[in-house]
Formats: C-alpha cells, structure tokens, sequence
C-alpha cells in the first residue's frame, strides 16, 4: 500500500518524460494569470527600488555612486518583470477586476489555503508574543539556575494550539507534547549549546 | 599543519561529533518533508556556539546523513524523504513491494557511499586547480562571477521557466542592497530606520526560505499516509554496484559536476544522471526502469551523493555556494570568521584538509549507520508529519535569534518566511534569492572598485588587459541567452 501527493506526482510525470524541471520546478504552481498579476507587483517593486537608489547621495564619481549597482538591478528586474507580463499576455491572462475578486473567493474557499492563513496568523502571533511580552524567571536551586523565558511560554501556547489545529489530537495531549518540547529545546540550546533564548533579554 | 589538521578530524571527539550529525541526518533525510537544506539551515544557529571544527564536522555529518535519508521513506513508503529522492521511489517502491525493499536499500546505501567517494576524490583532484585559477581572479572577474552564480542559480532552478529564477534572484540582489552601503557608508533602502542600516544578514533569511516556507507549504497539505513496507534484511550488494558500475561512474561524475554548478543540486543531479542512466540502459534493463530497476537506483543515489563533494568546491575555492544547503555551510564558517574563496588555504592553512578528512569520515559513518538506522527509521514513518512539522517552528525562532542575539532577526526570518510562501505559490524558486542575498554586497563592492580601476582606462581594456572576465562575460551572456532563446521559448 502506498500513498503519493501531488508535487512528487508532478516530478514523476516530468521525470518519466524526460523533461528538466530544475532544483526546485515550479512550472505546475503557475498560471498565465498569477504570473500576470506576478509582474505587476514585481513591476511596481523595481520602479519603486530604482526612485529610491536615484535618490541616494554620491559622494565621489558616478562609478562609485551607492547607488549604481542598486539602479542596474531595478532596471534589469524591471525589464525581467515586463518580459514575465508579455509572456503570461502571449499565453491569454487577462487581467479583470471581476475575476480577480473571484479568484480571491475561490483561493479562500480551497481548504488548504485557508488552513495556510490560520497557520501563518498562528506564527505571527507567536513571533510577537515573544518580543512583546518578554520575561525571563530565574530561581536559584543553589546547584542549578531553573530558568523560564517567554520563548517556552509562549512555544508551549503556540504548538499547543498548531497541533491542535492541525494533528487533531486532545487539548491535553496537544499540550504535552508542546510543553515536553519546548521545555527540552529550551535545556538543549541554554545549557548544552550555551545559546541565550528570545524573550531572555 | 596539514598532519595536524587530519588528525583533529580523527580524534575520538570529532568521530563521535561526526556520529551523532550523520545519525541525525539520516533520520531527518528519512522524514518526508524534511528537507536537507531544511536541516542545515536550522543548524546555523546551533552551530554559533560550538568550536569552528566541531561545527564543520557536525554540518558535513548531517549534511551527508540527509542525502541518503531521504532513499528510506522513497523506498519503504512511497515518500521521497527528500526531492532528490523522487528517481529513488520511482525503481526502488516497486522492488520492495516484490519483497526486495531491504536489497532495494542496500542497493542505495553502497550507491550512496561509492557516490560520496566520487564527489571527495573529484574534490580534492580539482581544488588546487580551481585555487590556482581564483588567485588571478581580479574585482571585475569576481563582480562577473558573482552574476554567473545569481544567473545560473537561477537557471538552474526554475527549469523551463528560468526569468522566474533571475527574478528570484533579483529580488535577492535587492534585499542585500539593504543598509550602509560599504565604501561611503551611505544608507541604502533603510528608509531612516537605525535598525535597517546593519543590513539584513542572510542567516534569518536562509531559515525563513527554507525552514518556514516549508512548514507553512507542507503543514496545511492533507496528510498523505503512507504505510511502510516490510523492509527485511538490508543488504548492501557490492556486486550489484560492479554489475552497474559504467552507470555508477557517469552518474558520480554527473553528481559532481552538477553540484558544482550554483543553484543546481542533489534534485537535478539525481534527475539527470537517472534521466542519461534509462536512455544508455541496455534494452533488458531498461525494460525495467520504472518497475523496479536496480540500475534505476544506483544512477539516482551515486549522483545526488556525488553532488555533496561538488557543492563544496565553489564553495570553498570561491565563495560561491555550489547549492543552498552549501550556502548554510558557507553561514555558518562566516560565523567563525573563516573567510571561504581563493585565499582560504593562505588564511586558513589545513582547513581543507580538515574538510576533506570530515567528508571521508562523514561517508563511511554513514555506509554503517544507513544499515543500522533503516528499522528504527521505519518506526519513525509512524509519527504523522502533522505532529512534526510544527515542532519546527519554535527551532526556526531560536535558529534565527541565535547567529546574532537579536530578536529583530526573527522578524526577518518571518518576513522572508511568507515571501518565500508567497514566491512558492506562484512558481518562483528560492534557492536564487538565498544565493543573491549572500553575493549581492561582494558584487556591489567589486563592480564598483572594479569600475573605479577602468576609469581611466580606454574601455576595451576591460576585454584586453582581463582574458578570465572576458571569458565570464561570455559565459554570462550565454546563460542569459540559453535562458531566454532556448529553454525559456
């Protein structure tokens, strides 16, 4: 009995065609739309690194000027840009207001992508919990030093609710294994590897 | 010094080092959607603290361990543990559903060591030969060599879309922009910020593109279960590997040389030479292919092992990362102030040597604990990738804070983290953009001093009075143009 996801389904198809999917392929992922709406984003980034080297000063000649090789960059992701939005035109996208509304309902409607969303305000929550609500407990035993920062705290919390989400499993069993882990990594890198945790100070 | 340098990588210490990064590697190799840069990565941080030569030895460890453990799932659970693996599943599944999953490993585990032993012999013949030709390497040579890397990187990359890896790299070339420029010491896109002038160091960057971006790609995928086959006694047949060793050695060299190449690694490597190995398999073995071919197996595991070895010759000789998880190796050396490129054995007399003795130490640990892992291995496929992946994410937090003890590293770790998600879902690499991120100030600061020498200068002296950039700049053009006429049409 096996089982296969999509991207090593891709890779098969591609390897037994013979075709050269690169390092890390990718070609499967796009469409002439995304790699439309791609080049505008990429497009206004470029106009906007290239305003901001223009701007910069220049203390001796051009050839040295800070900001020349940021300029020859924008200009050259600029046209890159250009290239990708004529290609993915060639190829039919069309970019419409409507559709695009749509797409954003279909994007969110897929399971997969919203599961991806709540991931990633998950994290977000958890990277600024850190920094925001920093401590660091100490309590001296006398033979040792137990310490307990925001970084555990907030790990604990954090995978608790992550694995919740996503492995499924009770609240209770969720929070032992982020309590076993956070509290292991935490001894691993203060004590075997003498690294000061987020949240220490 | 060179005496000296063997003998630290000998120690009892060193091997146990060596032991545990290996014993590791395999392990996290053998997890399907752990990757090997995934590994290296994360281990950045924890190596800022240890001793230069216990960090190189421990990365190389895991690094090897990595590259094969990703055969196991492919064999046993129909995973690849790793992409490069995917050739791998392809010939040895079908074998282990026969009841021949333990020879099917045993097969890779000694295609994995004669392909490691093919990347360190190519290694140590060529680095002398690459050293001697870097030291005539000027400022205009090394700006021109740095845009090879960002371009072929990017090529390389993307497969048929290569504008797709050049934009990714240039994205990149922008990012590094970022801070005090480093001949005037004026701002560049920090927008007044005082934290912004330090520059935007790229270890955060390397965990958020390969340790995030993973996590928030394959955690939200349905979990795709897997149960593994009944593996039996692993074997490793030398017999095999005699029988196909005209294959073994074209996909060493193929290994290699593809490793060698930036921003082309144990994927491609593994693709091509089993690609080559089924066009150049005789009819009855090729009717195999694809059903469970032996043949299948060694091309895929001597290439993507033979590939570890040619990584870490531009590196090394040049400064330029031969993949993304050599670009971690190249991080974590620059942590120790070990300045990697043509003067390394100059400024570092007998690190190589080091290096080298690590990579042969690194490979027959690996042939011993490939064959004692394999079972333990299976019972590790139990644990669903739901519950591991995210055990990943507060590493990926002290991973980045760790380099620097600044926690506005983790905020750039995120950052780049949902880029890279982002650049994922619509079709960009990534690999260009870590690449750029770690050359982009040393081709800003060369084409500037370089352009600064031509100034007064008549122009075709850039072409007359420097034969080697001369051959850059064609060798440039000509990925421009095999990108954009050829492959990209």
């Amino acid at each position: 009995m096996s089982a296969e996801t999509t991207p090593e389904k891709s890779e098969v198809e591609a390897l037994k065609k013979g075709v050269f999917t690169g390092e890390e392929g990718g070609d499967e992922r796009a469409t002439p739309e995304s790699d439309l709406a791609a080049s505008i984003v990429l497009a206004i980034f470029a106009i906007l690194a290239i305003a901001f080297a223009v701007g910069l000063d220049s203390p001796n000649t051009i050839w040295t000027a800070p900001g020349l090789f940021p300029i020859i960059t924008g200009v050259t992701l600029l046209a890159m840009a250009v290239g990708l939005g004529l290609k993915a035109r060639q190829q039919g996208a069309q970019l419409q207001f409507n559709k695009r509304r749509r797409w954003l309902v279909t994007f969110m409607a897929d399971e997969e992508n919203r599961r991806g969303g709540i991931l990633i305000m998950i994290i977000a929550a958890y990277v600024l919990a850190v920094d925001w609500f920093g401590f660091d407990w100490r309590h001296d035993l006398g033979f040792m030093v137990l310490r307990f920062s925001s970084y555990e705290l907030f790990s604990m919390i954090a995978l608790t609710i992550v694995l919740r989400f996503f492995w499924k499993a009770t609240w209770f069993k969720c929070g032992l294994v982020a309590v076993a882990w956070a509290l292991a990594l935490a001894s691993v890198f203060r004590l075997g590897f003498h690294i000061l945790l987020p949240g220490s100070g | 010094m060179i005496i000296e340098h063997i003998m630290l990588a000998l120690s009892p210490y060193m091997l146990w080092i060596c032991l545990i990064g290996v014993t590791l590697g395999i392990m996290w190799g053998a997890m399907p959607g752990l990757s090997t840069t995934m590994a290296m990565a994360l281990l950045i941080g924890l190596s800022a603290t240890m001793e230069q030569y216990v960090a190189i030895m421990f990365m190389l460890g895991v690094y090897t361990g990595s590259v094969f453990g990703g055969a196991i799932s492919a064999v046993l659970i129909n995973i690849p543990g790793t992409p490069d693996a995917v050739p791998t599943m392809m010939e040895g599944h079908p074998l282990a559903l026969k009841g021949e999953g333990g020879l099917a490993l045993g097969t890779a585990i000694a295609a994995s060591f004669l392909g490691n032993w093919v990347g360190i012999l190519l290694l140590i013949a060529f680095i002398p030969v690459i050293l001697l030709l870097a030291l005539e390497f000027r400022s205009w040579e090394m700006f021109l060599l740095a845009m090879w890397g960002i371009a072929i990187c990017g090529s390389m990359s993307a497969g048929q879309r290569p504008l797709k890896g050049w934009i990714s790299g240039w994205i990149g070339l922008i990012i590094a922009f970022v801070g005090l420029d480093s001949i005037h010491g004026v701002p560049r896109y920090t927008f007044g910020s005082l934290i912004l002038e330090d520059g935007i160091s790229y270890v955060p960057i390397l965990i958020g593109l390969f340790g995030l971006t993973e996590i928030l790609r394959v955690l939200p995928q349905k979990e795709p279960y897997g149960i593994p086959t009944e593996v039996g006694r692993v074997v490793p047949p030398m017999n095999r590997l005699i029988k196909y060793s005209r294959s073994a050695i074209r996909s060493g060299l193929i290994g290699t040389v593809i490793g060698a190449i930036p921003g082309a690694g144990a994927n491609v490597a593994s693709f091509l030479a089993y690609d080559i190995g089924r066009r150049r398999a005789s009819p009855e073995e090729r009717a195999k292919w694809g059903k469970g071919s032996y043949e299948g197996i060694v091309c895929a595991e001597v290439a993507n092992n033979a590939n570890v070895g040619g990584s870490m010759l531009p590196t090394l000789t040049l400064g330029i990362p031969g993949n993304a998880a050599a670009a971690a190796i190249l991080a974590a050396l620059e942590l120790k102030n070990v300045v990697v490129g043509p003067s390394i054995e100059i400024e570092h007399p007998g690190l190589i040597y080091f290096i080298y003795i690590a990579l042969i130490v690194a490979n027959f640990l690996m042939y011993g604990m490939a064959i004692a892992l394999v079972k333990p291995c299976v019972k590790l496929f139990a644990l669903p990738r739901t519950l591991l992946m995210p055990l990943i994410i507060p590493l990926c937090v002290v991973g980045a804070f760790a380099v620097n003890q600044n926690y506005v590293d983790v905020y750039y770790m995120f950052a780049a983290g949902l880029v890279g998600y982002v650049l994922h879902r619509f079709g960009f690499p990534l690999a260009p953009m870590v690449l750029a991120v770690i050359l982009g100030p040393l081709a800003d600061e060369n084409l500037r001093r370089a352009l600064l020498v031509f100034e007064d200068e008549p122009w075709w002296s850039m072409i007359t009075d420097h034969p080697i950039g001369s051959v850059l700049i064609v060798v440039v053009l000509f990925t421009f143009y095999d990108g954009i006429f050829r492959r990209g049409r």
